[in-house]
């Protein structure tokens, strides 16, 4: 029993915690790291290797025993390099204190588990042999209790102590489908037995920690539905409304899509037993402990609702730049019911309202890339629960509805702080997005809002003067037409279901708009006739101008760039990973740079993983946020309208004090194309051989690169470039690649 | 003297060509390029010539006919990032054995219209040859090496000189009849009209270039060729003459042997200008 004197104090605890919340959450900034970088970050990977103490891998052989040391370690650096791994940040600084409460009474635990936090929106958890547990933000977005969370970390500490991993390398190396990398990135799919000893053995953890039994089995409850978001709150039929628009109630009164996860689902051939199984055996379990009603009530435990809601503020930022708006409109309308004065979900509301809006402009034009059969094609999503509601919304609104609606959030998000830098920028790409839209023509909108419409109409009726204007004596087909696409109804009526003609009226008023409508237009002006010219072209001429343009895209006039920590692999012929010889092509890689650059006199400021023990926390937050921004505008980088990270951006450009950043990607591989049915083949037919075997032996290097250039002040991707080649990954083929890039970086465009 | 205008007037014209993109090799564009090449005598052994004769120590022994070896310059420069024009010149060394079997033969009328046919069990040595050759060629990078760094392809139509520096060979007769009778045929060994042939090389080659310095590239590749040889019509009929070895004769041996050189290793060092 607890005293009063307890509960207020708790009760006090959470006042505090919530207020404080609230004050970080109205300007919500990414996770950071804090103070002292923790070895795992500092030290280098081959340090790592060669330190392992290979004492618990007695039972492989040497080889195996190597191999396995070096990929694991290469693998964790990998995702602890990743930029979605924080430390000294709250979340893993919370995890570390619940980790260490778990394992107070295993003395062979003591001081070896490390706790961090991995970015991510997937609900998941993992432990690795060297004594680290991620938990992702997405799962701590998803769970209700501290108890929950304590089990998850609780069964992976069991896989660390009962060196699960080790016999699931051991299973895997006998499986002949899988590689040796496979089998060392298998971490998280243990085996059936593992994953039930594991949670038997989680459930005294959780026991002796002194939590309720009633929690952990909510736990399976969670990962059966960590699909869906972290709630299931019904949509608010008034929620997109405002003084000026209004959206019809029919839009939210379809019939929600069910959800469909099921408990008891057929595991066969699966690695994990069913949840059903998991969550008997763990009943069976909790009923052998007695003593379940002692529970201890630990003072960071009432932090678990603002650890959460980090998680949750996280897996928004997240969504929006995995343009996924859907999902990230639906969590920040969840959160807005805790945190209505957040700038942050407002500003991340008008980026995800951007994507929507340039859905509808992509051009879809006819191509291999975009047809039916592409593999790169973007699947419509199916959504369950209550989110289906706002995606049938969303993606019953057409063009300019998309884009109207859209304009509407973003304008009221700017104009209620028109300080707000990301707003700002937001609103300017929302207009050039309409500039740029074949479906929106300020013409066609209303000029009055719906309730102001309504009233006109219901005064035109009462008028019988102009009772005329309603009911003209002879039909028109072509008015209808006309009228239709303004939204009006054949007997002169609002067509509900273009009720976004009625919602920006104040916004076409506004002059600032028409005025930056107007700028941006006559850039779209400029661009349609140079469209125009390059159509009346010749072959040739057409021709030529894209060669030029290609040659031109590379003279970005730079002479001085921020290096990124460069993506750079050496691949063996299975596509596996050689450690070894990948840190030497890096250091090679790193030494190219800089010589290349001296010589063309390009200053170079690096943010790398080159000198890893120098770097600081301030750091390693500067890496993950260009980690994360470069991911974002690579993979959009022909239609980048994403601006959230703007400011971020440009803070980095005023620290480095330049305005370009490089970043490349570098695979080489030996691999000729000799296998034994080609040799034995070639040298039946030995005149066809003689010309096979040299050119497969001497052609089989494969140097893939790939630049991009990051322009920091406005955030996009200003050049994708990727070369293919048949090197050597040696000093001179890597430095004359480079010279060539960075030669043609450095000169200024020509005009054509 | 034309040809080696026009050719000049080709690499003048190549040179001339500015491209926005940053050709060649750390931004140098023409390159001299060095290289040693050895045949491959397994087809002529294997389809061709049966065993010929070197002399050593005035005797003549038979031996495989091995020698097959060239050397190449040549001046090129790049014209985009992946394709390369040069001129190159290559002198290369081998011998023809004109022996079918142990026997010479010569058809001839004398002065009196009569038809002679002569036979002579002997043993010649092999025909030394020196072929210069003097080839535009374009070289092209596989996928997006720069030329002339990485693996490239080279396709070239070489115009070639076929010339017999020694055409004093050893002979040695088996069953010589008359004191002096060696020296009379070795005097009227070799036909004097087929002094020289002229032809063309059809190339295809490809080479992997290691770079070694900001300067120096190595380089190393195979070669397939095609040769063509002129005036065919022309030393056919030269098949009547005192010559033991009549125009005919030297014609389509030479021939048969450059058919038979297809495949050479090449190997060398690239300098950047």
């Amino acid at each position: 029993m607890l005293s009063c004197g307890k509960i207020l104090f708790a009760g006090f605890l959470i006042v505090f915690f919530q207020s404080a919340a609230q004050t970080d959450f109205n300007h919500y900034q990414s996770l950071r790291s804090k103070g002292p970088v923790p070895k795992d970050f500092s030290n280098p990977t081959l340090t790592k290797i060669k330190q392992d103490d290979r004492t618990d891998l007695k039972s492989l052989s040497p080889r195996k025993r190597e191999f396995f040391v070096e990929q694991i370690n290469y693998s964790i650096d990998e995702i602890l390099h990743s930029g979605n791994v924080t430390f000294g940040d709250t979340l893993s600084t919370y995890l570390q204190n619940l980790g260490d409460r778990l394992i107070a009474g295993e003395s062979d635990l003591e001081g070896k588990l490390r706790f961090y936090v991995y970015n991510s929106t997937e609900a998941n958890a993992f432990s690795t042999r060297q004594g680290i547990v991620f938990v992702t933000t997405g799962l701590i977005a998803q769970l209700t209790s501290e108890a929950q969370l304590a089990f998850v970390l609780s069964h992976e500490i069991i896989h660390y102590q009962e060196h699960h991993v080790l016999d699931l390398f051991e299973y895997a190396s006998k499986e002949k489908f899988y590689s040796y990398n496979e089998k060392a990135r298998f971490l998280s799919n243990y085996s059936r037995e593992n994953e039930l000893e594991a949670d038997r053995l989680a459930v005294k953890m959780v026991h002796d920690a002194g939590y309720r039994s009633g929690e952990i089995n909510k736990t399976f409850d969670v990962l059966l539905y960590s699909y869906l978001p972290f709630e299931e709150i019904k949509l608010d039929k008034t929620y997109f409304n405002t003084d000026e628009m209004y959206v019809p109630d029919m839009y939210f009164d379809f019939k929600r899509n069910e959800i469909s996860a099921k408990f008891k689902y057929n595991d066969y051939l699966m690695s994990h037993p069913n949840l059903a199984k998991r969550k008997e055996q763990v009943s069976t379990q909790i009923a052998t402990f007695k003593d379940w009603e002692k529970e201890i009530l630990y003072n960071d435990s009432l932090q678990f609702f603002y650890i959460r809601d980090i998680a949750r503020f996280e897996y928004v930022l997240n969504k929006v730049y995995a343009e996924e708006p859907i999902e990230a409109l639906y969590a920040i309308y969840i959160l807005e019911k805790k945190h209505p004065e957040s700038a942050f979900l407002r500003n991340a509301k008008s980026q995800a309202w951007l994507d929507i809006m340039k859905s509808s402009i992509k051009k879809e034009t006819f191509s291999y890339a975009t047809s039916s059969y592409s593999i790169n094609r973007k699947k419509t999503k199916f959504y369950e629960g209550q989110i289906s509601v706002l995606n049938h919304f969303i993606s019953t609104l057409p063009k300019a509805g998309k884009l109207a609606m859209g304009l509407r959030i973003i304008y009221d998000t700017y104009h209620a702080d028109t300080s707000n830098l990301v707003a700002k920028k937001c609103y300017e790409t929302a207009v050039h997005l309409l500039v740029k839209s074949d479906d929106f023509e300020m013409s066609k909108f209303s000029s009055k809002n719906f309730n102001e419409t309504l009233a006109y109409q219901k005064e035109l009726k009462q008028d019988t003067s102009s009772r005329s204007k309603l009911h003209s004596a002879e039909w028109d087909k072509y008015a209808v037409i006309e009228n239709q696409s303004k939204g009006v109804t054949e007997d002169f009526g609002i067509d509900s279901a273009k009720f976004y003609m009625y919602g920006i009226s104040d916004i076409l008023r506004d002059s600032n708009f028409v005025k930056k409508f107007g700028q941006f237009s006559v850039g779209k002006s400029k661009l349609d006739k140079d469209k125009d010219e390059f159509n009346l072209m010749t072959d040739a001429e057409q021709e030529n101008l894209e060669y030029f343009k290609y040659d031109e895209e590379v003279h970005l006039n730079m002479d001085s760039m921020l290096l990124f920590q460069p993506a750079i692999f050496e691949t063996t012929r299975s596509t596996e990973i050689d450690v070894y010889k990948t840190f030497r092509t890096k250091e090679l890689v790193f030494r190219e740079i800089y010589e290349n650059a001296a010589d063309l006199n390009i200053h170079v400021e690096s943010l790398s993983l080159k000198d890893l023990e120098t770097l600081s926390a301030e750091d390693w937050n500067n890496y993950s946020m260009l980690q994360r921004s470069l991911t974002r505008a690579i993979t959009d980088h022909e239609n980048d309208y994403f601006v959230l990270d703007v400011p971020g951006l440009n803070d980095i450009k005023a620290k480095f004090k330049t305005e370009k950043l490089l970043f490349f990607e570098y695979e080489h591989k030996y691999a000729p194309e000799l296998y034994a049915g080609n040799i034995a083949l070639f040298t039946v037919l030995l005149p066809v051989g003689l010309v096979y075997f040299p050119i497969a032996i001497l052609s089989g290097h494969y140097s893939d690169w790939q630049f991009y250039v990051l322009d920091l002040k406005t955030g996009e991707v200003v050049l994708d470039r990727s070369y293919y080649v048949n090197e050597p990954a040696s000093k001179h083929s890597i430095g004359s690649r480079l010279n060539g890039m960075f030669n043609q970086l450095k000169q200024a465009k020509n005009d054509y | 003297m034309t040809i080696k205008k026009g050719l000049l007037f080709c690499l003048v014209f190549c040179a001339s060509f500015s491209n926005a993109q940053e050709v060649g090799y750390y931004g140098r564009r023409i390159f001299l390029e060095l290289d040693g090449q050895g045949q491959f005598p397994l087809l002529q052994n294997i389809f061709g010539e049966r065993k010929g004769y070197v002399s050593k120590k005035g005797t003549l022994n038979r031996s495989y006919n091995l020698l097959d070896v060239a050397y190449r310059a040549s001046l090129n420069i790049a014209i985009t990032e992946s394709v390369g024009f040069g001129l190159e010149f290559s002198q290369r060394f081998y011998q023809v054995n004109l022996q079918s079997r142990d026997e010479i033969t010569r058809n001839y009328k004398d002065s009196t219209g009569t038809m002679i046919t002569e036979y002579a069990s002997a043993k010649v040595a092999y025909l030394p040859i020196r072929e210069s050759i003097f080839m535009p060629k374009v070289l092209i990078s596989l996928n997006d090496s720069r030329v002339p760094c990485g693996f490239a392809s080279e396709i070239g139509v070489g115009y070639s000189l076929i010339q017999f520096p020694d055409r004093n060979l050893e002979v040695e007769l088996m069953d010589p009849q008359l004191p002096g009778q060696t020296a009379q045929v070795k005097d009227k060994l070799l036909d004097s009209q087929a002094e020289e042939f002229r032809g063309l090389v059809f190339m295809y080659g490809f080479r992997m270039n290691y770079p070694l310095t900001k300067r120096i590239l190595f380089h190393v590749g195979l070669r397939y060729q095609y040769a063509f040889q002129f005036s065919r019509k022309k030393f056919r009929a030269m098949e009547e003459s005192e010559y033991w070895f009549s125009g005919r004769e030297i014609w389509s041996k030479v021939n048969l042997r450059r058919q038979l050189g297809i495949i050479s290793l090449g190997t060398g060092l690239t300098f950047t200008l």
